[in-house]
């Protein structure tokens, strides 16, 4: 900021490009001039016009005595920018403390390594068929003083089936079934969080198959192991869903039942 | 699991409904000069519509896969350009701008909101749309030349039983390829074309109008479309080869032979053998290379699961003795 302030002219040009109030020039401004990420925030949210903001502070705080002598009406002005940047100021200090306090969500990504998603059929009702989805990603962010503010998303590529069969795995991937090329994931994303002993009961949006429904997870788990300096948090939950409820076409169950059931295990590793 | 039964009493009912249609409307009408492609057109919508019904076909709204866009938009969009351009007053440069605008688009309603659409390593943007563009293409080339065969020809019938021959053998190569649902809707739809395409032809002979001809361009455009887009999303969606693809699209035109110097057949019915004949080769080859495939693929699938059902039936007939040797 110093060797910035030192360039008289160039401090110049960047009031007139922030004066603009075009938004691309804002932004040119900001990228020769780092701010605090809370302040740009603030910004933006108290809709203070930026060429103003920046303007002022600027001319308050560094090169009063370089400008020339001020009117009447330029002096209320400068009071009232003062003012304003005060007010900045004092509202940028509010927001740091908040976000110091708000930042208990920790977010985790999910460790394919040691999770899985793996699911059973029953097969002409005697018997269950195993399978799993090898290539699943997603990610949860877990706040443990506001449970009801951690969210829970996963997406799992249904192309990647396996039930150690490839014949099956890609009869499964044909429109009679998974329908890979149509619907390539399988999604869920939560709505609402709640503490529950032992973990977490997980409302939200689950969709398969190019249909949403919402379906309630008991997450079990959550307990958070320190590994080589890296934080790990796992769950697991079982969730059974019927195939008609997801667009599966009733004539083509077959042999292979209505219901089924998906086992998700997943460990994140914090970010 | 494939429903022979089922399939069978699709296909009488999709056929006598398009073929009853046709009779009665026609005798109703007493024209002298009845407009058989007006007829004929609602005739396979009609008949099309009760085979599905028998056959319990589902499709989701809002229209999730292909075939649900196929069935909903595309069946329909193709029947009623038809039913437009078998008006007389409807021009033609006006007909085969319908018709153009409807092959241009068919593509991208069958590939909306798939993967092919998404720009990515594996199928980029540009590639698929160029993909789409020779389909289209294709497409459009085969239905001109059916269209200008049919007007060439004395009778007309072969020219849509030849495209239902070619949509049956796509139908039965998309089943075999793992589509059952895919392959099945081909059933109804063969089976009102056909029972049109029959029932026009006795109406015209009774009535003493030497040719049909001018009849066949509705029957045409229906099977040429159904034809395209079977193809086209067993290809895409299924797991149908490009090669097999083609050659069925391409196979319809090969009734073009009745038309080489040297080739041509004394009378009308044997040029329709023979174009149905060149055609059904061609599909046989294709057919059969399609048999080998799931007998390679899918057929060890299927024994096992008859081995599982015979133990299922056991079970129920024995279920105490099946425990007791299991402990034994």
């Amino acid at each position: 900021m110093q060797t910035f302030l030192q360039n008289k002219g160039r401090f110049y040009r960047l009031i007139y490009r922030a004066e603009q109030a075009h938004q691309d020039s804002f932004r040119i401004a900001f990228d020769d001039f780092p701010m605090n990420r809370t302040f740009r925030t603030l910004l933006c949210f108290t809709r203070v016009k930026p060429a103003n903001t920046m303007a002022n502070m600027l001319r308050s705080t560094t090169i009063r005595s370089s400008l020339p002598p001020f009117s009447r009406k330029a002096h209320l002005m400068m009071i009232r920018s003062h003012f304003a940047c005060g007010l900045t100021f004092v509202l940028c200090a509010l927001f740091s403390v908040n976000a110091t306090t708000c930042s208990a969500a920790d977010d985790y990504d999910y460790d394919l390594v040691h999770s899985s998603v793996s699911f059973k059929a029953r097969h002409l009702d005697i018997s269950w068929i195993h399978g799993r989805f090898n290539e699943v990603s997603g990610k949860f962010s877990l706040d443990r003083e506001t449970p009801s503010q951690s969210t829970f998303a996963l997406t799992i590529k249904t192309d990647s089936v396996d039930t150690a069969n490839a014949a099956r795995d890609e009869h499964l991937r044909q429109p009679d079934y998974f329908d890979t090329k149509q619907f390539p994931t399988i999604t869920f994303k939560s709505t609402n969080v709640k503490p529950i002993e032992g973990g977490y009961e997980v409302k939200g949006d689950f969709t398969m198959h190019g249909t949403t429904n919402e379906i309630t997870l008991v997450l079990m788990g959550g307990k958070e192991h320190d590994f080589k300096g890296t934080k790990r948090v796992a769950f697991s939950t079982e969730l059974s869903l019927k195939r008609s409820d997801y667009g599966f076409d009733k004539n083509a169950i077959g042999p292979i039942g209505d219901k089924a059931l998906i086992m998700i295990d997943c460990e994140g590793v914090k970010k | 699991m494939p429903e022979p039964l089922l399939y069978v009493k699709s296909f009488a009912v999709a056929l006598i409904t398009s073929a009853v249609w046709v009779l009665v409307i026609t005798r109703l009408r007493r024209e002298q000069t009845t407009n058989l492609n007006r007829i004929s057109t609602p005739a396979i919508g009609v008949g099309m519509a009760i085979g599905l019904m028998v056959m319990k076909v589902q499709w989701a709204w809002p229209l999730a896969s292909a075939l649900d866009r196929f069935l909903t938009i595309i069946l329909p969009a193709v029947i009623c350009i038809q039913w437009i351009a078998a008006a007389r007053c409807t021009p033609l440069w006006l007909t085969w701008l319908m018709r153009l605008c409807l092959v241009a688009a068919l593509p991208r309603i069958l590939l909306h909101q798939s993967v092919y659409l998404i720009d990515s390593d594996e199928t980029p943007l540009w590639q698929s749309y160029l993909t789409m563009v020779i389909c289209s293409g294709v497409l459009a080339v085969v239905w001109y030349s059916l269209c200008r065969l049919s007007k060439r020809s004395v009778e007309s019938v072969s020219i849509p039983i030849s495209l239902c021959v070619s949509l049956q053998s796509a139908g039965v190569c998309v089943m075999l390829a793992g589509y059952l649902k895919g392959g099945a809707v081909t059933i109804p739809i063969t089976a009102a074309v056909i029972g049109t395409a029959i029932s026009a032809s006795v109406m015209m002979r009774n009535r003493g109008e030497a040719k049909l001809a001018f009849h066949s361009d509705a029957l045409i455009g229906i099977a040429v479309v159904s034809l395209f887009s079977v193809l086209f999303f067993g290809h895409f969606f299924g797991r149908i080869t490009m090669t097999s693809a083609l050659a069925m699209m391409i196979a319809p035109t090969l009734c073009w032979v009745t038309e080489l110097r040297g080739v041509q057949p004394a009378s009308p019915w044997r040029a329709a053998v023979f174009r149905i004949t060149t055609v059904t080769l061609l599909l046989l080859v294709v057919l059969v290379q399609a048999k080998r495939n799931f007998d390679r693929s899918f057929a060890p699938l299927l024994k096992n699961q008859e081995i599982g059902e015979l133990q299922t039936r056991y079970a129920q007939t024995f279920p105490i003795e099946l425990e007791s040797s299991s402990l034994r």
